[in-house]
């Protein structure tokens, strides 16, 4: 609500009022984002705001710098700075813990404290924005701003600022640099998937998690279908939570005229785990592949260093997500699966869109996507989980017999279960929409009827206020 | 610009437009609430001498019939099951509202997580829902930050909930219910619990500090407005928490007694009075009742008898059970 607030008067003010000059819009950007910001926690300004200042100086030293060493230096002093503030935010108690826990089983208890640290929102996302500046400038992909206000617009920029996409500072930035006119199609497009992210996330989402809740948190009394059944319904929400999320910003974006990247591309409709890692967190993905992978030497080297590379960085990735073994051990599952697909060099198996000139996937399409599916649930559980005995102990219900059960918990009640054929429909229209960007992409083209395309947006809002009242927090804010 | 704007401000008119189609599904909704007891009192039906509230155990473990008959007073049961000191403070803010405001309330209270959080007792927000045509209802979704005030004062929609959706008529309460608001359990013993020994010491570290505002707000509502509270502790099948009960009697202070079971009774820890580990059954809140009703009588008795309530407050003497 304070966002359905927020956003109209930043609009105003960003075409009305400072339309004819884009260094006072991007000003404005930068204004409202810190305040967007602070909104949530302001005394976690100073840290972005810091950050900010390290790699416009970083990036300022770096364009009169010729020298390799002195380079090198000044990159170092970004990442440790960088890198040194998320560890200290997010992982600085998971290894006092992790520490305290080996030196304990290895019988030399160790006395360490972990501090109460708040996790500042989105630290993870920005902190990587701000790095995939300073390393372009480092390899001289990208000539380094001159303007503060530019590069903190395109740091703290509030549709994306909390929860990604992790924006490339070569794809956005020199947007900033340029006028921008209003594009009554693109803005129009961009309300059309802020309806879809809402949808996603009020309606899709927050009513799969009533029930996700229950079931991975009451799981010892129920039986293996209902457990399997929580396992997919966290799948769906958490799909529903981040897309929908990154649906809202890039949606936000296109009103005020600036195009951030795809972060999911119908992921659940892919055939392996490689294709659902080429459509799932996009721009998290291939910014470990620019700054990680390649690095590492990619797949450039023989099969067993293609093997240790894309293990780091399915392990990385997975602690990327959060200081806790679990995440660790779902990066570890997703890399064990893609293994098969990279030994037997079937990892560009699926670059295409699955039934691209047909209305139904083959069979063997079909029992490809579920496996696929199968896979990442179950990976998901880990995700979901407290912890690994949490985990370790649901998977064991889960497979302890009792799949030809009927469901039974707590939460399964008829009002719960409204969204369902609305899941089946976002699903459905997905599906359709599978070679777009979103799926209402396009739609004033695809149903050119106007009275049927409104009826459907003034559906959707009155679906979406109904499911309204119970929201949960976006997952991907605590990342 | 122009256009789109037109075109987002067309579309806000239709969804405005529409949205008063609603308020049909509104009226509505509030004649398919399962439990029609917050209707009755928002419509002040609820004119009684002694109200219960409380949660599942206030619904359960008393037998109002039996205070009826024995107290001579017209008694209802307000208890919702799952239902904490908040929702009971808000259903009493009502009731002083828009009804006579009862002689005597007893609040059955929840040993041992009465101010701290417990997943199955929380607001009834369940309850509300189905009832937003009321303005108070509206009012306490408002502050209680489930609903927009100023979105639902321009859409009717976004008062309503999923719950507004389910017309089904709900069962026809049977005569018990429909006259004292409750009725006690008679299904026997179905659990697998051991009674428990031995209870941990209360951990005051767990109290939430908006659930011992909405207890002493409680309290304040009965004191202003002369009614006589009285608290009881039912039995659990476990040891009762000396350390919880030491609490309760802190929190109420020396004016509002407490009344506990007997704890020498080894009926208390017999499964046969018990539905399960935390409800007693009809045998047992039978029991519970007849233990129960001397001492309220004397306390009842005392008050009536006592023509200046403060004085009468000042010189009650607290009963200690233990």
């Amino acid at each position: 609500m304070d966002f359905g607030i927020f956003l109209p008067i930043v609009f105003v003010l960003y075409w009305f009022v400072l339309g004819r000059h884009y260094r006072a819009q991007n000003l404005l950007i930068a204004v409202a984002s810190y305040i967007f910001y602070g909104w949530w926690d302001w005394r976690f300004l100073s840290l972005i705001f810091f950050s900010t200042c390290v790699d416009y100086l970083v990036g300022r030293r770096l364009a009169h710098t010729e020298g390799p060493g002195p380079r090198r230096v000044l990159l170092t002093i970004s990442l440790v700075i960088n890198l040194g503030m998320l560890g200290f935010f997010k992982y600085y108690n998971f290894f006092v813990d992790s520490f305290v826990n080996a030196f304990t089983f290895f019988g030399s208890p160790v006395d360490a404290r972990p501090l109460a640290i708040v996790l500042p929102v989105g630290i993870s996302f920005y902190t990587f924005q701000t790095l995939s500046y300073t390393i372009d400038v480092y390899r001289r992909k990208l000539e380094a701003t001159r303007n503060f206000i530019d590069f903190s617009a395109f740091v703290s920029f509030f549709p994306q600022l909390v929860a990604g996409p992790i924006e490339r500072a070569n794809n956005l930035l020199p947007q900033f640099y340029h006028p921008r006119t209003f594009n009554e199609r693109f803005a129009t497009d961009g309300c059309r998937q802020i309806l879809v992210g809402l949808f996603k996330k009020v309606v899709i989402a927050d009513s799969c998690a009533v029930l996700a809740n229950d079931i991975f948190t009451n799981y010892e009394s129920y039986n293996s279908a209902t457990l399997a059944l929580g396992a997919v319904f966290f799948a769906v929400q958490i799909y529903g939570d981040f897309s929908g999320y990154t649906d809202i910003a890039i949606g936000t974006a296109r009103l005020f005229g600036f195009d951030l990247m795809k972060n999911f591309d119908f992921p659940y409709f892919s055939r392996d785990i490689a294709e659902f890692w080429r459509r799932w967190h996009i721009s998290l993905s291939t910014w470990f592949r620019d700054y990680l992978y390649f690095p590492l030497g990619g797949s450039r080297g023989s099969k067993g260093r293609t093997v240790r590379n894309i293990f780091i960085i399915f392990l990385v990735s997975g602690f990327w997500h959060g200081a806790n073994w679990t995440f660790v051990i779902w990066g570890f599952l997703h890399a064990c699966f893609y293994l098969p697909l990279l030994l037997f060099d079937l990892n560009r198996n699926h670059t295409d869109t699955v039934a691209e000139d047909r209305w139904f996937p083959s069979l063997s399409e079909a029992l490809k996507i579920a496996l696929t599916f199968a896979l990442v649930t179950f990976a998901w559980i880990f995700f979901r989980a407290e912890n690994l005995t949490h985990a370790m102990s649901y998977i064991g219900h889960m497979f302890g017999g009792g799949l030809s059960e009927p469901f039974g918990f707590q939460t399964l009640k008829p009002l719960n279960l409204l969204f369902v054929p609305f899941m089946g429909l976002l699903f459905l229209w997905e599906w359709v929409a599978r070679r777009r960007e979103h799926a209402l992409d396009g739609f004033g083209a695809r149903v050119p009827v106007r009275a049927l395309r409104w009826s459907v947006y003034v559906g959707i809002i009155f679906v979406v206020i109904i499911f309204s009242g119970g929201e949960q927090q976006f997952i991907y804010f605590q990342f | 610009m122009k256009h789109f704007l037109l075109k987002l401000g067309l579309l806000a008119l239709i969804v405005f437009v529409v949205d008063k189609g609603f308020l049909l599904l509104r009226a509505e909704a509030a004649r398919h609430a399962s439990d029609p007891r917050l209707s009755q009192i928002l419509e002040g039906e609820i004119n009684k001498d002694l109200l219960i509230f409380g949660s599942s155990r206030g619904q359960r473990d008393v037998s109002l019939p039996m205070l009826e008959d024995s107290l001579g007073l017209d008694a209802f049961n307000l208890s919702y099951g799952g239902a904490e000191v908040e929702f009971q403070t808000f259903l009493l803010q009502e009731v002083v509202r828009h009804c006579e405001p009862p002689q005597v309330i007893i609040r059955l209270l929840d040993d041992d997580f009465e101010l701290g959080f417990n997943e199955p007792n929380q607001f009834r927000y369940d309850a509300l829902y189905p009832l937003v045509e009321y303005e108070e209802v509206r009012e306490e979704l408002y502050r209680r930050g489930k609903k927009n005030r100023w979105l639902s004062k321009v859409l009717v929609v976004h008062q309503l909930s999923k719950a507004a959706f389910d017309l089904r008529t709900p069962p026809r309460p049977n005569a018990m219910v429909a006259e004292y608001g409750s009725e006690t359990a008679v299904a026997p013993w179905n659990s697998t619990w051991e009674y428990v020994y031995g209870r941990p010491p209360y951990d005051r570290q767990v109290e939430l500090a908006e659930k011992k505002e909405a207890f002493a707000t409680f309290q304040e509502i009965c004191s202003d407005n002369n009614i006589q509270l009285i608290y009881v502790v039912p039995p659990s099948y476990k040891e009762m928490s000396n350390g919880f009960l030491a609490r309760m009697r802190e929190m109420a202070g020396p004016d509002v007694p407490i009344l506990t079971y007997d704890l020498d009774d080894p009926a208390w820890s017999d499964s046969a009075n018990f539905r399960d580990r935390y409800h007693l059954n009809t045998p047992g809140a039978e029991k519970f009742t007849r233990e129960l009703l001397p001492e309220l009588r004397t306390l009842i008795n005392r008050k009536a008898s006592s023509p200046d309530p403060i004085t009468d407050r000042a010189s009650a003497e607290v009963p200690d059970m233990e």
